[in-house]
């Protein structure tokens, strides 16, 4: 539902002053409200947006990696790489994450967001995908995939 | 065709960007409870980042998504939330998604590393003592525990303990066909040959070097990912124990499983055996896997094979408990005046695991994911259920992948000197003070200069300046890039309350349209005026006593009116619920002894939050704890 009003009202501006002065509490954040924001919880859960899950979680992947691209020297030890998509995969239900199409697709497009191009592609293509060639072409498909 | 020439010559001419995308930005009204002077957010498609101030004294970025930020804010807080539609090209769309995008991410990995480090020390500090029986060398201030996940589904405390020494009596008929599968793959002696490599590994474990470089944190760079000595050692000790489970054919822990009353169809029959022969490759596959938490991986298909099977040979659905050990329990009293409302989460349960049931049989395969979907919407419904029974129930916790997690046990440690030990300590040390005060130069929270408010606008800021750096007047640069990318400037520095920064919004963004999207309240109130005579329903729904609407919530400082809806009588109910509170703080004067002040916080609490409404201003909306998603959902669509 929604409702028009007007902005323009000093006397609430006055009001607003005086009650965020007055405000000891400011931006806080409980627990109890960050274990509700957290987006496993099934209170939030709804069976009709399955296939935006998948959206979601290749997104996450993709942020993910770009991020750690970003961070990180392509010699890094992947190890804690695939450790942060784990607990990505983890949220989304999946154990089988190196193996999962939809992950190594994600894991392209975040290497395309980070604008890594050539023998840097490349190489991080290989690393990821441990030089399976099904792998590289997931990662090769989402890299393509990405705009 | 004169008038279309001079709006292609008006178009190319033109020196504003031409403008395709837009954002929102929120502004939340006041309400007792979190950010209760007001809060700021900007939404992004369908995700919102906001900033909140945490326990620590420090603030942080926070991504949610939409759905669930408008239902946490408009629904269970009551809040009207005032969105100003900005427009922007899609350039400017792009870089400040993104820049918030990596904001978030780096601060995520950032304040991931103080876990880290808490972790390590715990071990560490376990490891020291170990060594030297010491218990001096104890952290008591340490409040993290360490415990490994997925192992709970099999081990209690105690049976872990005594597992080095005794293996179990019972075997597991299922999980003996699985050794065999994985025999048959790696050879006869695969398992005992990659426990003994795993011991050896965890013996030679050295602590992680923690650099001590300055600065370890900066605006724009991620510190490096590190995986640390305590993720190494639990990750090795988990797939310890994941060998273990497998060689003795451990059976699965009673309370690790239930069984439901659903009977399988014989579609679902065939999707089970499908997916059980899918979790059996991945679970072979996963064993030799380089992965290094292939342990727990190993454990929850495991587990989920064991169940599958007992639900094809029962005829009914078995589930794996995917609760975490730290799951948000309500009692019996907390939930008996919310009936009605958990009758509507019962009955939103079930359609949502009828629904979820018909949907996985509509795919091709049952999935990992699906089948994590399904057991999640089975274990809601199913703890849901035990409010008919009377029964304390797990209300938020649950988990997309069990994590059933049990304490370390001492089955093998790291062979260093008590002299290694203290030496990593002292380095863990310094890079923990280093990596603090960064911390809180970076984020500490202020409630003038560094709020909610003020971070978002210095965000927009540096995502505007961010491909620009070389300019050396930043202001005036900022100034013409917010100019032509939002239609103007903010400075952070006076727009630090939340209703004064939404009328900036309006005078200076190039605002195309705004909204004011209803709380829960409205919407319910807005129901029954389309029913009932408005006289009579603002009559009895004024007040807390006789709302239909509001049962009254523990979380809210005790009140009388209901201050949202009526500007002009608003100082006039101020003052009864000013009453209200004092009369509140009086009676926990006296039962301080027994509620441990309880009464007494919240009357003041209630003081607090009714004085502004003397000056017109609302604060007492009421919140409400067991609302339906659903019905959100549904009311907003």
């Amino acid at each position: 539902m929604r409702l028009h009003i007007d902005y323009s009202k000093p006397f609430n501006l006055f009001c607003a002053f005086l009650i965020a002065a007055i405000n000891i509490s400011g931006c806080s954040f409980s627990e109890s409200s960050e274990s509700i924001s957290d987006s496993t919880s099934s209170i939030f859960s709804s069976p009709s947006s399955l296939s935006g899950k998948d959206k979601k979680y290749q997104n996450d992947i993709a942020d993910y990696t770009m991020a750690y691209v970003k961070s990180s020297p392509s010699s890094a030890n992947y190890d804690s790489f695939q450790k942060g998509l784990s607990d990505i995969a983890a949220d989304a239900g999946i154990t089988d994450c190196c193996q999962d199409p939809l992950t190594l697709k994600g894991i392209g497009k975040g290497l395309k967001k980070a604008d890594v191009e050539g023998v840097a592609y490349d190489t991080y293509k290989k690393n990821f995908a441990g030089n399976d060639a099904k792998k590289m072409e997931s990662i090769q498909d989402g890299y393509d995939s990405e705009e | 065709m004169q008038p279309f020439f001079i709006g292609l010559l008006w178009i190319a001419l033109c020196p504003c960007t031409v403008l395709a995308a837009s954002f929102e930005y929120l502004y939340i009204e006041a309400s007792e409870g979190n950010s209760s002077g007001g809060h700021s957010a900007i939404e992004f498609d369908d995700e919102v980042y906001h900033f909140q101030h945490h326990d620590s004294g420090l603030i942080r970025l926070l991504k949610q998504d939409k759905q669930e930020f408008h239902f946490q804010y408009r629904f269970l807080q009551n809040r009207r939330i005032h969105s100003s539609h900005i427009d922007v090209s899609n350039e400017t769309f792009t870089r400040l998604r993104d820049y918030f995008k990596l904001q978030y991410l780096a601060q995520k990995q950032q304040f991931n590393q103080i876990n880290q480090i808490d972790k390590d020390r715990f071990l560490l500090q376990r490891l020291l003592y170990k060594a030297s029986q010491d218990e001096t060398l104890l952290d008591t201030r340490t409040a993290i525990d360490i415990q490994l996940k997925g192992v709970g589904l099999f081990y209690s405390q105690q049976q872990l303990s005594n597992q080095a020494k005794t293996p179990s009596s019972q075997s597991s008929p299922v999980i003996e066909v699985l050794r065999n599968k994985i025999e048959q793959r790696y050879g006869q002696d695969y398992l005992s040959s990659r426990s003994q490599n795993i011991s050896g590994s965890i013996k030679a474990l050295t602590p992680t070097h923690w650099p001590i470089e300055k600065p370890i944190l900066s605006k724009d760079n991620f510190p490096s990912m590190i995986n640390s000595f305590s993720d190494i050692y639990t990750d090795y000790l988990t797939g310890l124990i994941a060998i273990r489970v497998l060689m003795d054919g451990h059976p699965l822990r009673s309370d690790a499983f239930f069984v439901s009353t659903e009977l399988i169809t014989e579609k679902e029959r065939l999707a089970l055996e499908k997916l059980k022969d899918q979790l059996t490759l991945i679970l072979v596959t996963s064993v030799n896997s380089q992965r290094p938490d292939w342990g727990y991986a190993t454990l929850i298909n495991l587990a989920r094979i064991i169940v599958i099977d007992r639900s094809l040979k029962l005829g009914k659905w078995v589930f794996l408990d995917d609760f975490a050990r730290d799951s948000e329990w309500i009692t019996t009293d907390q939930y008996a005046h919310y009936t009605t409302q958990m009758l509507v989460q019962i009955n939103d349960a079930k359609n949502n695991l009828t629904q979820t049931r018909h949907e996985l049989l509509n795919l091709d395969d049952l999935t990992e994911a699906s089948y994590s979907n399904l057991e999640m919407a089975a274990n809601r419904y199913f703890e849901l259920l035990k409010v008919g029974e009377h029964k304390s129930i797990r209300y938020i916790g649950e988990k997309a992948l069990p994590t059933k997690s049990a304490p370390l046990p001492d089955w093998v440690v790291s062979e260093l000197s008590q002299q290694q030990l203290i030496s990593a300590l002292n380095e863990l040390d310094a890079y923990q003070n280093n990596l603090i005060s960064e911390l809180t130069t970076h984020y500490s929270y202020d409630l003038i200069t560094r709020n909610c408010v003020t971070e978002l606008f210095r965000t927009i800021d540096n995502a505007l300046l961010k491909k620009a750096k070389t300019e050396s007047n930043q202001d005036l640069l900022l100034m013409k890039k917010s100019e032509n990318e939002l239609g103007g400037t903010i400075s952070a520095e006076y727009n630090f309350i939340p209703f004064i920064s939404f009328q900036s919004v309006q005078e200076n963004f190039n605002v195309k349209n705004n909204e004011l999207l209803s709380s829960y309240r409205d919407q319910q109130l807005t129901k029954l005026y389309a029913k009932n005579n408005e006289f009579m329903v603002n009559l009895r729904e004024v007040n807390t006593f006789t709302s239909s609407i509001y049962t009254y919530n523990p979380d809210d400082a005790f009140f009388i009116f209901f201050t949202d809806d009526s500007l002009t009588l608003r100082p006039f109910f101020g003052v009864f619920n000013t009453a209200a509170g004092l009369g509140q703080s009086l009676l926990g004067f006296f039962s301080w002894p027994f509620d441990a002040g309880k009464n007494l916080k919240s009357g003041a609490k209630g003081i607090l939050m009714s004085l502004p409404e003397l000056l017109f201003f609302n604060m007492r909306k009421g919140s409400y704890k067991y609302l339906s998603y659903h019905q959100f959902l549904y009311n907003t669509e």
